[in-house]
């Protein structure tokens, strides 16, 4: 008797180990913020039924900085928790250039040709490989409160001056009204600003001797100290702030990506998205986040056919209900017509001012750089001079 | 020699062993979770290890001259020390104030002694987002508390300026730990027997006397111990300032704890984040050693006394 059940106890062992009978009930953990959303179950009940395999999601934090530790932290160590993850540029060019991703060509051999070539090939491409096909697609749009605008008597901005004036005429600092809204808390949020007036200057972000480099950073210190159309309190601000500010009517205008749109959608009568007006030249910042494989999955190939079966368009189609999708046949159907910042975004894509934040494998070392000091110059503890031959310097010992 | 003298030396050397041998498993967990990852911190430190290089090359000390003429670790290292300083200084006072309140009889002091305890159970997380909206100077409650206080609009973007955001999570963290301090110092309080003081005042001392002589002598070991262990977590503090502040605006309230674990998690720069680790615990245990110095000699002379 004894002898039977240690076979049979045996043979439990080995089928539970071998993955040659445990692959019938694969189950691929995706981790994503998307998880929140109704669609999501849409999205996952799809691909089931066309790979086959058991979809377990985990629902991911949407504040960025605790994500980044996280995941950055899980991968570090070998965790294989998660076979795929969803990471934003930041995240995925660290992460490719540290070997923490898993290549993906199949992938985009089987349907990565709908979607931005420079995306595929600046962000989801290092060196010969693939790792990261788009989960989502998004811009910095300008979001303006139509009745802040009437109530002054102003024309929505078109040049830098038009910018200026509108900015400063919407202020009202006794009622706690400003012109600007902006999120410059470290840790991301400052960055993307720094970026989007380093296009719109026509700067240069490896470059802070560069004039245009210079003017955008000291138009972040005139928006507060200057002019005054922004408060000084968005230097300790994110987007969940600035977001709540404009939904109560304190600012005229932001630039921000769609989460303002999903937090003042049921107002949506009183906000419009107008086109991005010249400073230097018109300029805003695209960002796609991506679905990437971790390196240390056991279920890789299960993956792979996951991440194909995703860039099916009516999969595709679901991502409407989310945060967008990149892929082309989305972008043209009639569904997306229908929704104000995918509008925007088709419209910046034809004016041509939209386009991908500069993404250098040691971006993060370099954000951290650039937002300590440039915090720092804007909130007066250190000139302009200072700033940018500290962030000079930091560019020199990452080189 | 004979068999007589010599037995006691094998039994003494069976002893020995047998003692190694039981100690041997606490030892070799020891090492493997403390010795070893100590020691490998410090080769790290003297590499150039970055991730997202691909590096691993023996760098020598560069980890270091870096570390020394890193503009933000000016900043981070000031902050540090006020950090330190003041947190430890308030907590300390306070908490001895709020023992000897709790100390006193009366009515709904267990309820009190509960609720105390509140900010110390929470999340140092939690509580740092939750003062993150808390001294928004537009949401905040805490501009609504003087709004209200002081009967006009008060408007006041405390995280935005250098000083004031220095305050707040000065403020935030001596809010938090003080209560625990307190009930440490308590429970040294209540072994000081009360016969102790009925004497004291027959003999006609003063509270401040009573205070000087029974009491602070009476809790000293429990403040020693205590104050060591608290100025060790202030030191490798971060969560309150990554939840807070990000270390902002600029560096203005970076603690060196924090920017570890940036260059540890965010950037994956390791050997660079081994070589701040190891001057971190090499200040601990330089302030362990001065510490128990000072414990020493304060309980000599106490002796002596």
């Amino acid at each position: 008797m004894k002898k039977l059940f240690s076979l049979m106890l045996c043979l439990a062992i080995m089928l539970a180990c071998c993955p040659a009978f445990a692959e019938a009930g694969e189950t691929v953990t995706i981790l994503t913020r998307y998880a929140a959303y109704d669609n999501w179950d849409k999205i996952v009940e799809l691909l089931e039924e066309k790979t086959g395999y058991t979809i377990n999601t985990i629902l991911a934090t949407t504040e960025y900085s605790d994500y980044c530790t996280k995941i950055s932290s899980a991968l570090t160590v070998g965790d294989d928790s998660y076979d795929i993850i969803d990471v934003d540029e930041l995240l995925g060019v660290t992460f490719e250039a540290a070997g923490y991703l898993a290549p993906i060509d199949e992938v985009v051999a089987y349907g990565g040709d709908k979607y931005l070539t420079s995306w595929m090939e600046n962000i989801s491409k290092s060196g010969d490989n693939y790792y990261l096909i788009p989960s989502s697609y998004s811009g910095i749009y300008l979001y303006v409160n139509k009745d802040l605008f009437t109530n002054v008597g102003v024309a929505y901005p078109t040049t830098l001056d038009e910018f200026i004036t509108a900015a400063q005429a919407i202020t009202d600092v006794d009622n706690g009204v400003y012109g600007l809204g902006s999120a410059w808390m470290q840790g991301g949020y400052m960055f993307n600003d720094i970026q989007r007036l380093i296009m719109a200057f026509d700067g240069d972000f490896y470059d802070w001797d560069n004039e245009g480099t210079r003017k955008a950073v000291q138009f972040m210190y005139d928006q507060i100290n200057t002019y005054g159309f922004t408060p000084k309190s968005v230097i300790s601000e994110d987007y969940s702030a600035e977001n709540q500010k404009f939904a109560d009517g304190k600012y005229g205008m932001i630039f921000q990506w769609q989460s303002a749109y999903t937090t003042c959608q049921d107002e949506w009568e009183k906000y419009e998205i107008i086109a991005i007006p010249t400073f230097e030249k018109a300029a805003t910042i695209m960002t796609s986040w991506g679905f990437g494989i971790n390196g240390n999955s056991k279920h890789k190939e299960a993956a792979i056919e996951i991440l194909k079966a995703f860039t099916d368009v009516d999969v595709q189609m679901l991502t409407l209900g989310i945060e967008y999708s990149q892929h082309a046949d989305v972008l043209s159907s009639e569904e997306a017509a229908e929704d104000p910042t995918l509008v925007a975004l088709a419209q910046y894509g034809a004016a041509g001012v939209i386009a991908p934040r500069a993404m250098p494998t040691y971006v993060n070392e370099i954000q951290d750089i650039m937002e300590t000091n440039v915090s720092a110059f804007v909130s007066d503890q250190i000139s302009l001079d200072e700033c940018c031959a500290n962030v000079n310097f930091g560019f020199e010992d990452l080189m | 020699m004979n068999s007589l003298t010599i037995a006691p030396k094998v039994k003494r050397s069976r002893a020995k062993k047998c003692i190694w041998m039981l100690i041997l498993p606490a030892v070799v967990i020891r090492a493997a979770t403390m010795l070893y990852p100590l020691c490998v911190t410090f080769y790290y430190s003297l590499l150039d290890y970055r991730v997202t290089k691909q590096l691993k090359v023996w760098g020598g000390i560069k980890n270091y001259e870096k570390f020394f003429r890193d503009p933000s670790i000016k900043a981070t290292l000031s902050f540090t020390l006020r950090f330190t300083v003041f947190s430890m200084v308030f907590i300390v006072v306070l908490g001895i104030l709020f023992a000897l309140l709790l100390n006193v009889k009366f009515h709904g002091k267990p309820f009190l002694r509960s609720i105390a305890l509140i900010p110390w159970a929470m999340p140092t997380i939690v509580i740092g987002i939750a003062m993150r909206w808390g001294f928004n100077g537009t949401y905040g409650f805490v501009n609504d508390l003087i709004t209200r206080l002081i009967g006009q609009p008060f408007n006041y973007d405390w995280l935005a300026n250098v000083g004031s955001a220095q305050f707040s999570v000065i403020f935030v963290d001596i809010w938090k730990n003080t209560p625990f301090f307190a009930i440490m110092v308590l429970a040294a309080l209540q072994t000081i027997p009360s016969e102790l003081y009925e004497a004291a005042r027959v003999d006609g001392s003063g509270a401040i006397r009573s205070f000087r002589h029974i009491t602070l002598p009476g809790i000293s070991k429990t403040l020693g111990t205590m104050g060591l262990f608290f100025t060790l977590w202030r030191i490798s503090s971060f969560d309150l300032v990554y939840a807070m502040t990000s270390g902002g605006p600029g560096s203005a309230t970076s603690l060196i704890a924090y920017k570890l674990m940036l260059e540890t998690v965010k950037t994956l720069n390791y050997g660079y984040a081994s070589c701040i680790a190891v001057i971190l615990f090499a200040v601990m245990v330089l302030i362990t050693i001065l510490s128990k110095g000072i414990m020493r000699v304060l309980a000599t002379r106490g002796e002596r006394r």
